[in-house]
């Protein structure tokens, strides 16, 4: 084979490569989800959305699971992930940090965008009142986590009891360690996320006292994408209830949610004003 | 019932191959449960070394209370090994952080337990429930194979010792047996043949004996006879001398003595006396063989048939008789008024024997006596014979009769009713005339005496040695 020949074949592949790298490259959005659950599981339930999401702006998308909470509040900050699923609680301390971006949407759970914690103990616990927590071992999930700590430990406050009152509390990362290991009896409550609790049903978790209604989950995006581009994605999700697929998508994300429904940042100021008093009851989040 | 060698040991060998195969299949019975619980034994310590190393991970991970991780982990590695039935895992409080439970259940579980402790505190408790099923289905898979291997390698081992034992020694042996077998039946051929030999040389023996027994009493008879007849001839001579000279006297003193009625009476009853005298003087001569015969070719038919009307008559009504005739009946060479004096004396004989009636029979024939008889019998002499038997119906007579019957003077008569000169008579006659006579009696079954007399050679006769003639 001659030299010559060589050298075609080599920058016919070389162009090929270029072409479409070219295509992925520039036209692919990443599609960013903190790991409130395993990474798996998380791939499990955002893979029909990224799909759909693919095919209906005609446009290549990613899922990328960030490694933490405070990475992924820095990754959408910093403008690195086109679309991004957010807690509230990481939304609102993006937003203190980062400043606003543009918001899809957020969840709609059994027709209502909000959700709330609940605070959690044995059944066969003799436990009456958030009161009765004083002296007790607690368990919170993440220290990020809006419902596993920050909107639970705003309840105690509310109810009096503040974390010095308690015998002791652990941060155990996700809301089903906090579940877990209040029913192995290595503390006494924690805090978890209400729809978590209906998991452990029939496995003698109750729940003690239930904290306020929170704005739901929301999908951001960067602040440099093309509004066009927005707007078309606000359009995807809010429609995302009136097919059959969509609805798949939704449940898959989240069995109890039902749709996905328009927000604003104004939505979050509830949760603003528990950590405006979380922060000045020291707790640094 | 002759059963082969071969046959015999297909028992004995039948049984040593099923002790064979019992013991194998006890060794195999006893190798697999040794095996069974060598397996379960292993199968235990690596369930427990597993359940070590997944305690060891779930105590990292309760220790740092990732609680979730360690349900997961548990579920998902259960769920993925297929030898684990169940799975739980129970913390102090009684509550089960992970349990799984496979859909199929098994018939041979066991279980393993493993507590998972952290600071004196008992954390958790991992109980595994595994299925021993694989192994057991190994082990009723070695168990056939062993007992199917065992019943295989029983029968080759069979063929074998069949094959080698009838080649070494069956085959052998069996053809020492057919040897000994044809010997056996040789030998006792031998044996059969031995003894048929030996019966029938003492039945010649006996045979023989009994010949000589007869051919001496018959000497002993003949001698006998002889010797009486010598002296009731020489007697008879003797006395007809002197009867002779009596009777002349007697003649010459009747021609002296005139008219003299009561004188000529008394001669003529001495002349009377000495006429008996002499007629009985001719009885005796007739037994002892020195009458006078003037034998010539005489056919007996004809001489039987010009008697039989006389001898019907003299019979009786009472006696039926019947004669059988020969036709193709030899001439004999014998004297015919002696012929008929011999033949009257028997139908006289055979009529006193049947006073109350019966038949007698007059029976012609030919005949020849071989060298077997006349061996028996010293007086006859192997040659052709007519034979004249006379049997009657009457009341025959025993051996000892029989015995005595032709000597002269012996009578079974009454006193006056005979001489006892008939059957003397008779047989000096036959004697005289070269022959022979048989007497066969029976008490209650009659009597026959058979007369066998010279066949005619067609020359005239020799003159008979010692015909007595009154000198």
């Amino acid at each position: 084979m001659s030299t010559e020949l060589i050298k075609n074949f080599a920058m016919l592949v070389f162009f090929l490569l270029c072409s479409v790298v070219k295509i992925h490259g520039q036209e692919a959005l990443t599609l960013g989800v903190h790991p409130y659950l395993p990474a798996t599981e998380l791939v499990q339930r955002f893979t029909p959305l990224v799909d759909y999401l693919s095919q209906q702006t005609k446009q290549a998308v990613r899922l990328r699971i960030s490694k933490n909470y405070q990475e992924h509040i820095d990754e959408t900050g910093k403008d690195r992930l086109d679309i991004v699923f957010l807690g509230p609680a990481s939304y609102v301390r993006m937003v203190s940090v980062y400043g606003k971006k543009p918001i899809l949407a957020r969840l709609e759970i059994e027709g209502k965008p909000f959700f709330r914690g609940a605070i959690v103990i044995r059944e066969d616990s003799p436990l009456r009142s958030l009161a009765d927590l004083r002296g007790r071992r607690f368990a919170f999930g993440d220290p990020l986590s809006t419902m596993s700590h920050l909107v639970p430990r705003y309840t105690l406050w509310k109810a009096g009891v503040d974390t010095q009152d308690l015998a002791s509390f652990e941060y155990l990362d996700s809301h089903h360690n906090v579940a877990l290991g209040v029913l192995v009896g290595d503390f006494d409550a924690g805090a978890v996320k209400e729809e978590v609790v209906a998991g452990y049903e029939g496995r003698g978790l109750r729940v003690l006292a239930t904290t306020p209604l929170i704005s739901e989950h929301l999908f951001v995006t960067r602040s440099t994408l093309p509004d066009t581009t927005v707007q078309s994605l606000r359009e995807v999700l809010y429609k995302l209830d009136t097919d059959p697929q969509g609805r798949e998508i939704i449940h898959a994300i989240k069995t109890t949610a039902t749709g996905m429904v328009a927000a604003s940042d104004a939505d979050y100021n509830d949760l603003r004003n528990i950590f405006k008093i979380l922060h000045e009851l020291g707790v640094r989040f | 019932m002759n059963i082969r060698p071969s046959q015999r040991y297909v028992g004995a060998l039948l049984s040593f191959m099923s002790v064979l195969l019992v013991f194998f299949i006890a060794a195999n019975i006893l190798l697999v449960t040794q095996q069974r619980k060598e397996l379960l034994n292993q199968a235990r310590q690596h369930a427990h070394s597993e359940l070590g190393l997944a305690a060891a991970f779930v105590r990292e991970a309760l220790i740092k209370r990732d609680y979730q991780t360690v349900e997961q982990f548990l579920n998902q590695w259960a769920h993925e090994r297929q030898d684990i039935v169940e799975l739980k895992t129970t913390s102090s409080n009684q509550f089960s952080l992970a349990h799984y439970t496979r859909a199929q259940s098994t018939d041979h579980p066991f279980s393993v337990a493993h507590p998972v402790d952290y600071e004196g505190r008992r954390l958790i408790t991992l109980e595994l429930i595994k299925d021993f099923s694989s192994i057991e289905q190994r082990l009723v898979w070695l168990r056939t194979n062993l007992i199917a291997g065992a019943a295989v390698f029983v029968m080759a081992l069979g063929l074998f010792l069949w094959i080698t034992v009838q080649r070494l020694a069956l085959i052998p042996l069996e053809r020492i047996e057919a040897e000994l077998s044809r010997h056996r039946d040789h030998l006792e051929n031998l044996v059969q043949d031995r003894t048929a030999d030996l019966m029938a040389v003492n039945q010649q023996l006996q045979r023989e004996i009994s010949e000589r027994r007869q051919a001496e009493e018959a000497l002993v008879q003949a001698q006998k006879m002889e010797a009486v007849g010598q002296l009731t001839g020489g007697i008879a001579h003797d006395f007809n001398n002197l009867l002779t000279v009596i009777s002349g006297n007697l003649q010459l003193l009747e021609h002296l003595l005139g008219n003299d009625p009561s004188r000529r009476k008394l001669i003529q009853e001495a002349s009377r006396a000495t006429t008996r005298g002499a007629e009985l003087v001719q009885k005796l001569l007739a037994f002892s063989r020195r009458q006078a015969l003037h034998p010539r070719e005489v056919d007996l038919n004809r001489l039987a048939v010009d008697m039989i009307e006389l001898l019907q008559r003299t019979l009786g009504e009472n006696i039926e008789i019947e004669a059988v005739y020969s036709e193709s009946l030899w001439k004999t060479q014998v004297d015919p008024g002696q012929t008929e004096t011999a033949l009257l004396n028997l139908v006289l004989n055979a009529r006193d024997a049947m006073p109350d009636g019966g038949k007698l029979v007059i029976e012609l024939g030919n005949t020849w006596l071989d060298q077997d008889y006349a061996a028996c019998y010293a007086d006859a002499k192997p040659r052709d014979y007519v034979t004249l038997a006379v049997s009657d119906t009457g009341t025959g007579m025993p051996p000892e009769v029989t015995e005595h019957a032709f000597e002269p003077f012996f009578t079974t008569k009454a006193l006056g009713k005979g001489s006892g000169l008939g059957l003397s008579m008779v047989y000096g006659f036959v004697k005289q005339s070269a022959g022979h006579v048989k007497i066969d009696s029976k008490p209650g079954h009659g009597t026959t005496v058979k007369l066998y007399l010279p066949r005619a050679t067609g020359e005239p006769a020799a003159a008979s040695p010692a015909q007595a003639k009154p000198t």
